[in-house]
């Protein structure tokens, strides 16, 4: 799968080729609008992420540009400037998803995999891990084959972390991304959440793939 | 007091001593003067007496008309030359009148005698008298004109310092109108209005330009917050970290988190304030309760919390994403700040909108509630607080009035509704 990472951040847009390139994603980064444009004329990307203030114009004109050409690129929006109104506009000019700064990669990586299933599979996506079956589309999840019931909560974090998987997911972004809002004390709720998941994942008759790591964070891998 | 009263009260006073002081003077110089006149025709009267008994060496016939009286008194001795001012009955014998009198003595073929040559002072007197009533008329007069001159002329002449006046009172820095100040044709107001319009839009500037500069900045500060928070992600990644590294980079995390959230509020609170906003979206304020209440059922529920609802379903028009802002603030705070096992009350109905809750806090201050950075001593560092002085903005914004009530060991918030904005 080919990303573009279009941010003129230099850190910020090597941290996330890093993150995930560990997820065998080929990540490629402009970081102006010019080369930006060039980039997006000349190659097909499975997701786009791009950044709206950028040196030499603005990330909603190469937006309009892609549609202008009937590219049919997934386009994540990372801003900075976390206004509706960008975030209409952009929805409006056909991005698929916005997700303002400062984010956890862990949910950039969560929605990129979401945004590529919906382009590639119209939304009716089978997600595999091992023995674990989750259909997006209908949000059931099913281990060798036979469906358990999780709750909604228990659902997105599953989600999250076979979006992620391998990769070690902070507390702060979990909590990040099953709550928006802050809600302090929501530690224990996490650690509440993921213990009835793994329960139900071990009764029927899963591995257990999740990992403790020291307390700080969790990782759900295979290894 | 107003500088007219001020003025006037002035004005007046010193009107009004120096017309009784003239008007004294006045009545003391005419009466001096009219009372020389008097003896002076007294004298020429005493100079015929002298010339006629000269001539005819008889005394004249004494004589007693309306304003003249001469009569003749045998004297033993003779009497000094004198004049006097006295009161004599009149010819008809009702009352006195005030007189002047020469008394001087003549001689006779031997015989001494007091000649008495008087003359009436009433008509001098009724003279003082009417100059008196004509001062008195003036001072009235005068009392008049300013009360007249005070009602008309100086409430015209001060329109322009009253519009000015006006125009500073509704004067408001963040709705962005200029002020529209009246031209004058008198040189203080004009002075005063261009000194004004100098100094509004020196305000106004500086305004905007603090404003731009919280929003620029807490936007600025959202990139190296990505990074770091990116950079962060990456490191743990590390499968070489030891548990004591882990720990240190939790504390990261959870300051980075701070600060994100810090920041995202400062940004609303300053996109509040610059208008950015728009506020004609119809909202189900029952509905966005219901949805908030199952978001944080959860956390209400760690704490063994009791909600009870009384919620009417209200349709309101407003900014969604405000309103729900508001709500989720106050439930968070009545959820957090709650004891375990406490309760929470939640009332909705077209009046308005109130949660109150029990706590471990004591009655906060209600002046300082809704202050930025306003935390009770005895709160942990948890909120950022800001949740309330979001609250106390998006009610200003909207119309609302938001108040701070503490009783029985209940907080309440109470909101109440700007009636127009309901929507039928």
């Amino acid at each position: 799968m080919k990303i573009l990472i279009i941010e003129d951040e230099k850190a910020l847009a090597e941290s996330i080729a890093d993150y995930l390139e560990g997820e065998d994603y080929i990540c490629e980064t402009a970081s102006d609008f010019k080369s930006a444009i060039e980039k997006t004329e000349l190659f097909d990307y499975d997701c786009i992420l791009l950044d709206i203030g950028l040196p030499g114009g603005s990330g909603l004109q190469i937006l309009q540009e892609l549609k202008a050409n009937n590219k049919t690129d997934g386009v994540l929006i990372i801003s900075a400037k976390n206004s509706l109104d960008d975030k209409v506009k952009g929805l409006l000019l056909g991005a698929d998803d916005y997700l303002s700064k400062p984010f956890h990669l862990s949910e950039l990586s969560a929605r990129i995999s979401a945004i590529i299933r919906r382009k590639n599979f119209g939304g009716a996506n089978l997600l595999k891990f091992n023995e674990i079956e989750i259909d997006t589309a209908a949000k059931t999840v099913s281990v060798n084959n036979k469906p358990i019931v999780l709750t909604k909560k228990e659902y997105e974090l599953l989600l999250y972390f076979i979006s992620n998987k391998g990769r070690v997911i902070s507390k702060n972004a979990i909590a990040g991304h099953l709550w928006e809002d802050d809600m302090s004390g929501s530690y224990d709720f996490i650690y509440t959440h993921i213990k009835n998941l793994r329960k139900k994942l071990l009764e029927a008759g899963a591995n257990d793939y999740l990992k403790s790591i020291y307390g700080m964070g969790y990782k759900f891998t295979g290894q | 007091m107003k500088l007219l009263s001020k003025y006037n009260r002035v004005n007046i006073l010193a009107t009004i001593t120096v017309f009784i002081i003239g008007g004294i003077c006045y009545y003391f110089i005419l009466h001096v003067v009219l009372i020389k006149q008097l003896d002076k025709d007294l004298k020429i009267e005493e100079q015929e007496i002298n010339d006629y008994i000269k001539a005819n060496n008889i005394l004249p016939e004494a004589t007693n008309s309306k304003d003249q009286k001469i009569s003749f008194e045998p004297a033993e001795a003779v009497v000094d030359r004198k004049t006097l001012s006295v009161d004599i009955l009149n010819g008809k014998g009702d009352e006195y009148e005030p007189t002047r009198m020469l008394l001087f003595p003549v001689k006779v073929s031997g015989k001494i005698y007091t000649a008495t040559v008087s003359k009436s002072q009433q008509e001098t007197e009724d003279l003082v008298k009417l100059i008196a009533l004509f001062t008195l008329a003036m001072v009235i007069l005068l009392l008049l004109g300013l009360f007249i001159i005070n009602r008309f002329v100086f409430n015209k002449l001060w329109l322009p310092f009253n519009n000015t006046l006006n125009e500073l009172k509704q004067f408001n820095l963040s709705s962005g109108k200029s002020l529209n100040l009246k031209e004058s044709n008198i040189n203080e107001f004009e002075e005063l209005n261009s000194a004004v319009a100098v100094m509004s839009s020196r305000v106004v500037k500086e305004y905007e330009s603090v404003k731009s500069f919280t929003e620029n900045a807490s936007h600025e500060i959202q990139t190296p917050l990505a990074i770091i928070n990116s950079k962060l992600d990456v490191l743990i990644q590390d499968e070489n970290l030891s548990e004591f590294q882990m720990k240190q980079l939790q504390a990261v995390y959870d300051a980075l988190d701070r600060l994100s959230g810090l920041n995202q509020s400062l940004l609303l609170l300053t996109k509040m304030e610059n208008n950015q906003f728009v506020y004609d979206e119809e909202i189900l304020l029952n509905e966005l309760i219901k949805d908030r209440l199952v978001q944080f059922a959860e956390l209400a529920g760690d704490k063994k919390l009791v909600i009870r609802e009384d919620i009417q379903p209200v349709k309101i028009s407003g900014n969604k994403q405000l309103l729900d802002i508001l709500i989720s603030n106050l439930l968070n705070n009545a959820i957090r700040y709650n004891v375990p096992g406490g309760g929470i009350t939640i009332k909705l109905d077209a009046a308005g909108l109130s949660v109150s809750n029990s706590s471990f806090l004591p009655a906060l201050d209600e002046g300082k509630v809704f202050q930025k950075f306003y935390r009770h001593a005895d709160t942990k560092q948890e909120g950022n607080g800001l949740g309330l002085s979001i609250v106390k903005q998006v009610c200003s914004i909207a119309g609302y009035t938001v108040r701070y009530s503490f009783g029985n060991n209940q907080h309440e918030f109470n909101i109440s509704f700007n009636t127009n904005q309901l929507a039928k």
